[in-house]
């Protein structure tokens, strides 16, 4: 098929059309695992692969201007919520979205604790402000996706495996349910099966144990799954994507 | 396709493919349609919906049965609750047709469908779904005015969620106006995919057209084109422009007619 390239100037008779900066907002959340267990390589895999997809999404005329990212972190003392490559002060006034055409990803480095539950409800509640923001702002919005990524098992603030995570599956089930958002749980660099057993409670549709740090792949799912948003697809087109990312690397695959 | 002569209307119609269908090399689900009985043209606008199989063909179907069941109302001058009736039961007849052909596939030819109908005194209106119509008619200051019909009420919280033909009980959600003003004299059809460029938008939902959107369209269409084929080639080039992609990568469908043989009443 011909692929023909959108023209970037109106035709001179169209010139004068003034546009509103109307469009429709799509947020996206990535809730990454950057403790200590993820330092040396995995890191790096996942700030070259940030890296990547930012030039992606600035690429893509469509997405850079609906999606908006907002990054969550996991690791150090932890949660950190990051403006594009600006960690946000707790109680920061402004919110961590940003629109995808103006995103840069921040330098992540690994270290501490894995507060993922933590993490999870500060998505969600990032999310439900961005919604209403953009509601008392006039915008329309697609459905929020948020994804979340880890190698391990939630911990409490000194390290020690946490069964807080429980308390969040009830809430996630209902916020799901609610079609609130979508929850994308992916465990990488070889989860153990009762971390496994914690992401798929948590998302149990969309939950995935890979081998190693596809990080590029996974994020470029996540741009899949948007566009399947922005297109107003059917659950069934959400759950062919994410089996496709999951099956297309049988040598990844637990 | 050109543009053509129906009646006293000067009528141009294109649907494109959005980025999203350009990049992945999938056809445009959009469709449009007008013909001309007598004094009564009818103009309709079809989005298929994205996520079934088989919505190219449905938004097809959509508007060739739509110009023939909304083809066949009484040109003459009508009340308000007797052109709605007249209206409502049109659309009755292009579900019950739509549904007798798609059959147990119904929700895979899933469409929004938009038309207005164009009679002699008067004006009808009937849509399922998120498309939408402007008019323009009568000054003020000087100025063109324009008008957006009223749109079916938002189904969900999000922007991608409508109503089809093929959803159940499809003619509760349908809405229909019947407009009788001589001073109409262009009208422009359009599936969701202009509503950021084409509508001016506050509190979530749009509350009028962007004026400078509706007046260029349609003034493009008011002097006749020098080369025929010329307005689909610039028409086109707004649609694929960069600028509108960036507000909605669906496909886009922008359905104009104008009156012809008036002055115009200004710019």
């Amino acid at each position: 098929m011909r692929r023909q390239q959108p023209p970037r100037t109106l035709p001179a008779e169209y010139a004068d059309i003034e546009f509103e900066n109307n469009a429709q907002r799509l947020p996206l959340v990535l809730c990454l695992d950057t403790s200590s267990s993820m330092a040396g390589p995995p890191i790096d895999a996942l700030n070259t692969a940030l890296s990547e997809w930012t030039r992606e999404l600035h690429d893509d005329v469509s997405l850079s201007y609906s999606v908006e990212v907002a990054v969550i972190t996991f690791g150090g003392r932890g949660v950190t919520a990051w403006r594009g490559a600006q960690p946000l002060e707790p109680g920061s006034p402004v919110g961590p979205f940003v629109a995808a055409n103006m995103f840069e990803p921040p330098r992540l480095a690994a270290s501490g604790v894995t507060l993922m539950t933590e993490a999870l409800e500060l998505a969600m509640h990032v999310v439900a402000a961005r919604k209403a923001e953009l509601r008392a702002q006039g915008f329309q919005y697609y459905r929020p996706q948020i994804c979340l990524v880890t190698d391990g098992l939630p911990t409490d603030g000194t390290g020690h495996i946490s069964r807080t995570w429980q308390r969040l599956v009830p809430v996630l089930a209902e916020e799901q349910a609610a079609r609130r958002f979508r929850l994308y749980a992916i465990g990488v660099g070889g989860l153990t099966d009762l971390a496994e057993q914690v992401l798929q409670a948590y998302a149990p549709k969309f939950n995935a144990r890979l081998q190693g740090f596809p990080f590029r792949q996974l994020l470029q799912m996540m741009s899949a799954s948007a566009n399947a948003e922005t297109k107003g697809a059917g659950d069934e087109v959400f759950e062919k994507i994410f089996s496709q990312f999951k099956t297309q690397r049988p040598a990844w695959e637990a | 396709m050109g543009t053509r002569a129906h009646g006293s209307w000067r009528v141009h119609g294109l649907s494109v493919e959005g980025y999203r269908h350009r990049r992945d090399g999938v056809a445009c689900q959009d469709a449009w349609r007008c013909a001309t009985d007598g004094p009564v043209t009818v103009l309709a606008v079809a989005d298929g919906a994205g996520s079934r199989p088989r919505s190219g063909e449905g938004s097809l179907l959509a508007v060739r049965l739509a110009v023939e069941h909304f083809g066949r109302l009484p040109a003459a001058r009508t009340d308000g609750p007797v052109a709605n009736r007249l209206l409502r039961r049109s659309f009755q007849r292009v579900v019950d047709d739509f549904l007798d052909r798609t059959g147990e596939a119904a929700a895979d030819h899933a469409t929004t469908l938009t038309v207005v109908v164009l009679a002699p005194g008067w004006l009808g209106h009937a849509s399922v779904g998120d498309g939408f119509v402007v008019l323009r008619a009568g000054t003020e200051d000087g100025e063109r005015q324009f008008h957006l019909l009223p749109q079916p009420a938002a189904v969900s919280e999000y922007s991608n969620e409508t109503v089809f033909l093929s959803t159940p009980d499809a003619a509760r959600w349908v809405r229909t106006d019947c407009v009788r003003d001589d001073g109409v004299d262009g009208v422009l059809l359009s599936t969701d995919g202009l509503a950021q460029a084409a509508l001016s938008w506050s509190g979530g939902a749009p509350q009028a057209p962007n004026e400078s959107f509706a007046a260029a369209v349609l003034r493009s269409l008011d002097t006749e084109a020098v080369e025929p084929g010329d307005e689909d080639d610039r028409l086109a080039a707004l649609l694929r422009s960069d600028r509108l992609t960036a507000l909605n990568g669906d496909d886009k469908t922008l359905l104009r007619a104008v009156r012809t043989g008036l002055a115009g009443g200004g710019a």
